[in-house]
């Protein structure tokens, strides 16, 4: 839901002006110049970057540019930068990010960019994806925000709409993500105490996870006394909400859901989800401190945001005649509609 | 002026008991008119937000009968606000939909006058309404929550008053009432002997001057009669005499009143209680500064300070009756004082571990000067027979102190902080000082008694079997727990368990109460019964065996209180028997040892056992929990009671058969 | 013994009035202290529920400068309230931004030269712990302190019969009790009785032969 498409027309059309002075100004007098490379299009997050940027009065001046989903290689922008020498460079994403950074232990530095500072968003692992060997000091010209919620956090969220008896859970195989993402609901089974019911996606003939059969699988999770149904953020789940959660909702099955994109048009019941904007300030706030000099960039953490967004989906929440505990109501975000 | 004292106190204090109860029921009226209409406002806030929260839930569609959590949610609300018994939702005919209350709701609901109604304003079908009831007997409660506070403080403040008693009145009248009291006791009795002179000044002091007159002819006569029998060598007549001499101890000498000996307990008292008033949070604040040093637990970190102090306490004792002795009394129990001054309001500015460790030992050479020159004014003023009753003024100063001190600081340390207390323990200091000053006199006939300890007779004494025992399984044992639970482990795990420092203050108080009633009950029976050593070793057995009270339930305070109980009942058994049984001892090992040596290796090796306890119980406290650690030191003490059971059995039993009149 | 009455009496009437007045005190602190809880708990719930509204609709985006339905909650929260003198929502700079008292919008907002009102302050925090401003709340001073006055006047003055009452009664007590040792006293001093034992060792000397004279 975009309530900022006025602005975010605005910050468009005024893409490279200047913002006024209030705060601390670079030396030379005029405004900080940052390199972004975003993947698909203007998002939240950028809103949410300038947002920040604007109301702690820092003067920048954007350099745009779009990856346009990969199609444009990345050697451009990193040849495009080496020439530019912006102050700060944003990258969007995790392949735009390694098309651009590198990963920390890369034998060949000359492809990448090691003397500018990068502030990414939206990588959702920058560990498992060797961009950094540490979060809390990532030694390196880069930092930034992830969007990712902790399961154990997810879990929780879901425990106090209703406890969970059995977790099922519907993964594609093939995703390294997801298996990681089991693995981990597997090892918090005991400490947190429920049941677990694993099923795979259908592969089809060369290997690829396929759609067939999900109605018969969720059915089967449901069979098996799950009480739940956790909607990782697996890619090819991604493409299949549209007969995932008709099928849950077909067997009664509450569904979690790990992405805004499940909620928003794919029908889950609740999810608790990282927003873009503020995930844009948090990046925001650590370009900041780069910017100002407060901190050498290797010294900045990379973080995730201390809370997240709780959107309940009423409609559903009718159709199964599960409502939530009504203190959620403070805090949550609720779809009517 | 002890009988007297005893009667003003407990007149004092029963007309404070009695104000303070029409304190409080106005006090109660009082605060119901200033509270009330502010409970009324948070009502309406509450009742506000939560028909705001149901209005939202009923305008998102869910049904009224599905508000999930609701009662839940109300329970919450009412757990952070006391002051309100209930929240209801209803519907219109009253029944309760969802609904919540606390525990100390006595009222029921549908009592109209003590509660709020609003009505859901939006949503049309049927009027549903959020109730919240108010608690009308919280204004009530608010005062009797002050109430024991109130009464402690009550109680101690006539305490500390008494005491001061002395000031007050003046040395002068103050000798006078002692005196007569001191000779109508002793005439009731039967002891006829004279009385050292008192002040005539006053009608008191008329009365005992009177009294001496009646008593000076009475031996007049007797010597006058001696002589007569003497010369008409009248044997019937002499033993009758000689009956008559030991009914009514005519002839005798003169009953050493010790009225001189009260000039230190003002100063002492003052001090000894700006020292107890650090009990309560002294562990907790060392914890506060601490910083963790690897390789050692963290409770070990928390007793170096206490160990340093204990230690230094220890150590300056042997030499400071001497150091006292040639300074002069009153100015050493002065220099003590200022000393206290300083460490205690060093304490409270200091910022890290070192620096309080070292202000500590600041305040425990002021406090071993203090106690030092009190006992040494004390052994000035009496002679051998009556040494012991004037110990005893000493002793109980100290425990009416170590009583009065931890509520004391607990409370202020709740209101106004642990520094502002320390500061409040340093004016209590430069009281003493000014306390001193007042009262002790400049010059006293020093008696010549021999060095304190004579260091080669450290050999004989620690190798003799009975006193060894008694030492070393008996008294040391005896200090290391009292230590280790009063000052170290009680006060740290109260504040775990969340207690404030004016309960832990309280808690404290157990031990001394216990102390103080039960220590002349005990010692006057041991000494009855000649049974002082098994005294020792029950009171002991008791001390040890009411550790285990922890282990029962470590949730609530009463294992605590049932474990401090057990050891102020028991070393109130032990402790005097205990004194005695060391001189006793003493006399019979050799003619060569000096009595002075084997008090002053038994006060060495009770320091010593002070200064263990926090080792111990910082040392086992880091490994293994409280309740374990409680369990091991008592477990301990009370083995060491039962082997030197066994040893009396073992070694010559003769030797422990003690008659009262050689005491 | 009016002497001795005139040198001792007053220790005890300085002792008990002394512990009257200091328990009324504390009466008066603890009823205060709870009547200031009470008060601040209550700002508390509503500065929470404000706070919770601000921060649901800074993560939907909209940032505090711009939240337009400010003004109007605000002015509702304040208005259940006559003493409320005003809810503020201020800037990290300290700088009013939105308040139910219009005339304090654009102000900067300043705790130390804010002496007449009572007021509790609480930190809105986004979605990474970042400050973004305070809600503040402002509540009419000057009558909460009449009312703590008055509640310490009362208290004390009550006191006063209290004490009077204690002081009296024990000093009459105290009296009574030097009193009697006095009697005592005097009884065995001038011998009145011949009951006591210094007339009984007197009688046996006699017997013995002696010559005493009491």
């Amino acid at each position: 839901m975009r309530r900022r498409t006025f602005l975010g027309a605005a910050a468009v059309g005024i893409a490279g002006a200047v913002v006024p002075a209030l705060g601390a100004e670079p030396a030379s007098g005029k405004p900080f110049r940052i390199y972004r490379v975003t993947y698909r299009g203007r998002t939240e997050v950028e809103d949410g970057f300038d947002d920040y940027l604007a109301a702690n009065g820092v003067p920048v001046e954007f350099i745009e540019r779009d990856a346009n989903r990969g199609a444009v290689p990345m050697a451009d922008f990193v040849a495009e930068i080496r020439e530019l020498k912006p102050d700060l460079v944003y990258t969007w994403g995790t392949p735009v990010t390694l098309g651009i950074a590198g990963r920390y232990d890369a034998k060949d530095k000359q492809d990448f960019i090691t003397d500018i500072p990068i502030v990414f968003a939206l990588v959702a692992s920058p560990v498992a994806a060797g961009l950094v060997a540490d979060r809390e000091h990532p030694d390196r010209n880069l930092t930034g925000a992830v969007h990712v919620v902790p399961t154990e956090t997810q879990l929780r969220a879901m425990q106090s709409y209703r406890p969970i008896g059995r977790l099922g859970v519907l993964y594609t195989a093939s995703e390294q993500n997801s298996v990681s993402i089991i693995e981990e609901l597997r090892r918090l089974q005991g400490t947190m105490g429920f049941g677990l019911v694993e099923r795979q996606f259908r592969v089809d003939a060369e290997g690829r996870p396929s759609p067939d059969g999900i109605e018969e699988l969720v059915g089967e999770i449901a069979a098996e006394g799950a009480n739940w149904l956790y909607l990782l953020p697996d890619t090819f789940l991604g493409t299949q909400y549209d007969r995932v959660t008709p099928a849950a909702l077909a067997v009664k099955l509450p569904t979690f859901g790990a992405a805004e994109l499940a909620i928003r048009q794919g029908g889950a019941l609740v999810a608790l989800i990282s927003r873009y904007y503020s995930v844009g300030q948090l990046a925001a706030s650590k370009a900041v401190k780069i910017l100002r000099n407060e901190v050498p960039v290797g010294q900045i953490p990379i973080e995730t945001l201390k809370r997240f967004s709780l959107i309940i989906n009423m409609p559903v929440a009718k159709q199964l005649e599960l409502y939530p505990p009504i203190d959620m109501l403070n805090y949550a975000e609720v779809l009517t509609g | 002026m002890s009988g007297l004292r005893i009667q003003f106190s407990v007149a004092i204090i029963a007309v404070l008991m009695a104000a303070l109860v029409f304190l409080s029921f106005q006090t109660a009226r009082r605060a119901e008119t200033i509270l009330q209409p502010q409970i009324e406002k948070k009502a309406d806030v509450v009742a506000r937000s939560t028909v705001a929260l149901v209005e939202r839930a009923l305008e998102l569609g869910i049904p009224l009968d599905r508000l999930e959590g609701a009662a839940a949610h109300f329970e919450s609300i009412l757990a952070g606000n006391p002051d309100l018994s209930f929240i209801e939702l209803r519907d219109a005919s009253g029944r309760v939909l969802y609904g919540a209350h606390s525990k100390a709701g006595g009222e029921k609901p549908g009592d109209r006058a003590n509660e709020l109604a609003m009505p859901l304003g939006k949503v049309g079908s049927a009027p549903v309404v959020v109730a919240v009831g108010m608690d009308p007997a919280y204004a009530r409660q608010v005062v009797s929550t002050l109430w024991l506070d109130l009464l402690i403080i009550m109680f101690v403040t006539a305490l500390v008053a008494l005491e001061l008693i002395y000031v007050g009145f003046g040395a002068g009248l103050y000798g006078a009432i002692e005196g007569v009291e001191s000779r109508l006791r002793t005439i009731r009795k039967g002891d006829l002997r004279l009385h050292p002179p008192v002040e005539a000044d006053s009608e008191f002091g008329r009365f005992a001057r009177a009294l001496d007159e009646r008593l000076a002819r009475l031996h007049a006569a007797y010597e006058g009669l001696r002589k007569q029998v003497g010369e008409r060598s009248d044997a019937v007549s002499q033993r009758a005499l000689d009956m008559l001499r030991e009914r009514f101890g005519l002839g005798e000498g003169v009953v050493a009143t010790p009225v001189q000996v009260i000039a230190m307990r003002a100063p002492l008292f003052v001090f000894m209680l700006a020292e107890e008033l650090t009990r309560p949070f002294l562990p907790v604040y060392i914890r506060s500064l601490a910083t963790p040093i690897p390789g050692l637990s963290q409770s070990f970190v928390i007793s170096l300070p206490m160990i340093a102090f204990l230690t230094v306490v220890a150590l300056a004792q042997p030499f400071l009756g001497s150091v006292t002795e040639r300074m002069g009394r009153r100015s050493s129990l002065m220099s003590g004082a200022v000393l206290g001054l300083v460490g205690y309001v060093a304490s409270a500015f200091v910022g890290d571990l070192v620096e309080l460790t070292v202000a500590r030992m600041v305040s425990a050479v002021g406090f071993a000067l203090v106690f030092a020159s009190a006992q040494g004014h004390v052994i000035d003023s009496t002679d051998i027979r009556h040494r012991s009753s004037g110990m005893a003024m000493f002793i109980g100063a100290i425990l009416v102190a170590g009583l009065c001190g931890p509520p004391i600081g607990g409370i202020l340390a709740d209101r106004i902080g642990i520094p502002g207390t320390f500061i409040v323990a340093g004016l209590l200091s430069a009281c003493s000082f000014v306390l001193a000053y007042l009262c002790m006199p400049t010059h006293t006939a020093r008696r010549a008694h021999g060095p304190a300890i004579r260091w080669r007779d450290f050999g004989p004494i620690l190798s003799s079997p009975p006193l060894a025992a008694l030492f070393f399984l008996c008294a040391m044992p005896a200090k290391i727990i009292l230590v280790a639970f009063c000052f170290f482990l009680v006060p740290l795990q109260m504040e775990a368990m969340g207690a404030t420092q004016s309960m832990t203050g309280r808690m404290l108080m157990i031990y001394p109460i216990a102390m103080v009633l039960l220590v002349p009950f005990f010692a006057a029976l041991a000494d009855r019964r000649n049974k002082r050593a098994h005294f020792v070793a029950v009171g002991g057995l008791l001390a040890g065996l009411s550790a285990f009270a922890v282990l029962v339930d470590a949730g609530s305070f009463l294992p605590i209180v049932l474990m401090l109980l057990g050891l102020g009942i028991g070393q109130a058994m032990s402790i005097a028997p205990l004194s005695g049984l060391v001189g006793e001892l003493g006399r019979a090992l050799s003619p060569s040892v000096n009595e002075n040596s084997v008090y002053g290796i038994f006060r060495l090796v009770e320091r010593t056992g002070n200064a263990l306890g926090p080792l111990v119980a910082g040392t086992l406290l880091g490994v293994y929990g409280f309740s374990t650690t409680v369990a091991i030191i008592g477990g301990l003490t009370a083995v060491c009671a039962v082997l030197f059971l066994a040893v009396i059995g073992l070694l010559r039993p003769a030797k422990f058969q003690l008659h009262a009149t050689g005491s | 013994m009016f002497r001795l009455a005139l040198r001792t009496l007053p220790v005890f009437a300085v002792i008990i009035g002394f512990a009257v007045f200091l328990a009324a005190y504390m009466n008066f602190s603890g009823v205060r202290s709870a009547y200031l809880d009470l008060i601040r708990s209550r700002m508390a719930m509503i500065a929470e529920g404000i706070g919770g509204d601000i921060t649901a609709a800074e993560s939907l985006g909209i940032g505090l400068a711009e939240q337009a339905t400010l003004p109007r909650l605000l002015s509702m929260q304040a208005s259940t309230d006559p003493r409320m003198l005003s809810i503020d929502v201020a800037a990290e700079d300290g700088k009013v931004l939105f308040s139910s008292d219009v005339g304090r919008v654009g102000m900067q907002d300043d705790a130390g030269t804010d002496a007449g009102a009572f007021r509790l302050q609480q930190r809105i925090v986004n979605d990474f712990d970042a400050p973004v401003g305070s809600v503040i709340l402002r509540l009419d001073r000057t009558a909460m302190d009449a009312e703590i006055d008055a509640l310490r006047f009362e208290i004390l003055r009550g006191a006063v019969p209290a004490a009077v009452a204690a002081v009296l009664a024990g000093c009459l007590l105290c009296l009574g009790l030097l009193t009697l040792l006095h009697r005592r006293a005097r009884h065995t001093a001038e011998a009145s009785s011949g009951d006591d034992p210094i007339s009984r060792a007197a009688e046996e000397m006699r017997g013995l032969g002696g010559e005493v004279r009491l």
